[in-house]
């Protein structure tokens, strides 16, 4: 079809690359401080904001616009505003953290929520007499940091070395891995901890709670696993990834959806795990595919008006 | 009378269209990053000698051949070259190097040439090379004032997405960053111990196409007897 209407190109200041580049900067100002300084971190904050908008942009600049106005999508799209005094707004940090979640392979629950705390602390430095950066010193952060940093990175087709150099990356990559590193031998350490006692309990105690805890791995509340501690039926959950597929079967509707995990939990032994890095460790980082089924009336009739509400005429009488 | 005429247009058009087709003048662009087209069509007026080759950049309102002519410092518009140079040398530099998106080619056509005024060349993928591709392209660089209000970070050397864009202006583009002041200084250094290839555009229709992306371009100093020198130029963003 023929595009009679062209837009002009995003406005300069809204492209992905206008962002990186801004993040180039700020990650020179992040690297002539000392790790262990508040300096180091608060640039380190604002570096890793402005790359999240950079990889958000990348995909598309209307998803920076904040969509509560027309306009401001129109704007990003690079076609002409007529608005009147307009100003373009971009959506806040944290709704682009969110996109990303939603958008980015790779950019699961536990990064984001890293990402999200990290520049939360931003605020708080800029716009109160708080200090969280004078205790947040020392690099335990930046395996995580720079981990965020390298999903993002390559989501634009970047590696390390092009945004902090040669020299920073075999650091940031060492320090990646040492963080890979702890946290394996943290869970590890977890689930060693849950299986001795598991195995100090007696055999009826524990037939008792695995039949328990095979009745309470519920489909509907997640993936039914077997627990790395104790072998009892346990369940994963996630967050769903991709599109979902339908299939008709008879009268019913099959949706199917592929999930990341990012929690375990076992009702047996306790063993609780949060976060994918993690969940991987114990081989159950794989991504499941979530089944749900409908019949046609149920899938496509429109969603209750009021469904908080109790039933109308509930007075007694 | 006017059909005649029409017809002769028409006829040299497709002439052009068919020689540009067979030439390996292509070829010369790709692999010097310049092409030299001597005597091109000087029957054609320069829009439509130009618009065979490719086509023209989108820069806005305003004509898309602009006349050049060596103009005294007091006389050239105060944010152009002629206002800070005159006569003397042009500098090596890439066209619109404060531009978010620099026009791709730059094409120079002589409507009144001198054999004393020069078209100086170089290739910044040799030097680039040499300064390493990874600083170059962490050198942030600013435009020397806003346009538009709006004041864009821009790098030196972006090769993402195997593509190769080299933006270079001294004076309208200034560092940026830490690495920006050293990739700067560095290029500077490395375009004042260059030897840069010369073209003369001395005769009608003598044509220069050349890669904005890659090459720099200057310009020799103006003898006081050749300033009725007129070259002709365009920005194309594609070659045909």
């Amino acid at each position: 079809m023929k595009q009679v209407i062209k837009p002009s190109e995003t406005p300069v200041d809204w492209s992905a690359e206008a962002l990186y580049n801004k993040a180039c900067r700020y990650s020179e100002k992040m690297n002539a401080h000392a790790s262990d300084t508040w300096e180091h971190a608060l640039w380190s904050g604002l570096c890793l904001e402005l790359l999240a908008r950079a990889a958000l942009a990348n995909l598309s600049p209307a998803l920076l616009a904040e969509p509560k106005k027309i306009s401001n999508i129109v704007h990003a799209l690079g076609f002409p505003v007529t608005e009147s005094k307009f100003s373009p707004t971009s959506i806040g940090t944290q709704m682009v953290l969110e996109h990303l979640g939603n958008l980015l392979p790779g950019f699961d629950t536990e990064m984001k929520s890293f990402c999200s705390t990290h520049v939360g602390r931003r605020n708080s430095e800029l716009h109160s007499g708080d200090a969280p950066y004078d205790t947040f010193t020392g690099v335990s952060w930046h395996g995580a940091y720079f981990k965020a940093c390298l999903t993002l990175l390559e989501s634009m087709g970047y590696d390390l070395s092009d945004f902090i150099g040669p020299e920073q990356t075999d650091a940031a990559e060492q320090e990646i891995a040492a963080a890979a590193d702890q946290a394996a031998k943290a869970i590890t350490g977890d689930v060693k901890a849950h299986k001795q006692v598991w195995e100090a309990k007696d055999d009826q105690e524990r037939m008792k709670l695995a039949n328990l805890a095979e009745l309470s791995a519920d489909r509907a509340l997640g993936h039914r696993v077997r627990c790395p501690a104790c072998d009892s039926r346990a369940l994963v959950g996630g967050q769903a990834v991709g599109e979902a597929h339908k299939e008709l079967e008879g009268d019913l509707i099959i949706e199917k959806q592929e999930h990341l995990p990012h929690w375990f939990m076992c009702t047996a032994c306790g063993l609780k795990i949060s976060g994918l890095s993690k969940l991987q460790v114990v081989g159950l980082g794989e991504r499941y595919v979530n089944t749900e089924t409908y019949e046609a009336a149920e899938y496509y009739a429109s969603a209750p008006e009021y469904a908080d509400y109790q039933d109308d005429n509930n007075e007694p009488f | 009378m006017a059909n005649l005429l029409a017809k002769d247009a028409a006829f040299l058009l497709r002439e052009a269209n068919s020689l540009i087709k067979s030439q390996p003048y292509l070829n010369e662009l790709h692999s010097n990053g310049y092409a030299f087209l001597p005597n091109f069509f000087p029957q054609l007026p320069s829009q439509e000698a130009i618009s065979i080759l490719g086509n023209f950049c989108d820069l806005g309102s305003g004509n898309q051949v602009h006349c050049l002519k060596p103009l005294e410092k007091s006389e050239g518009a105060p944010n152009s070259y002629s206002s800070l140079y005159g006569l003397e040398n042009f500098p090596l530099h890439t066209d619109l190097a404060h531009f978010h998106r620099p026009p791709r080619y730059l094409v120079l056509r002589c409507v009144f040439g001198s054999p004393f005024v020069a078209t100086l060349l170089l290739d910044s993928m040799k030097l680039s090379k040499k300064i390493g591709h990874n600083l170059l392209s962490r050198a942030i660089v600013s435009p020397r004032k806003s346009r538009n209000g709006r004041t864009p970070l821009l790098r030196i050397l972006d090769v993402s997405d195997k593509k190769y864009l080299f933006r270079w202006d001294s004076k309208f583009i200034k560092p940026a960053s830490e690495i920006g002041m050293r990739g700067f200084q560095l290029f500077l250094a490395a375009v004042d111990n260059s030897e840069p290839d010369k073209i003369v555009l001395a005769d009608l229709g003598d044509t220069l196409v050349i890669d904005n992306h890659r090459m720099l371009h200057g310009r020799t100093k103006v003898p006081t007897n050749c300033i009725s020198r007129v070259i002709e130029r365009s920005y194309l963003e594609s070659i045909k």
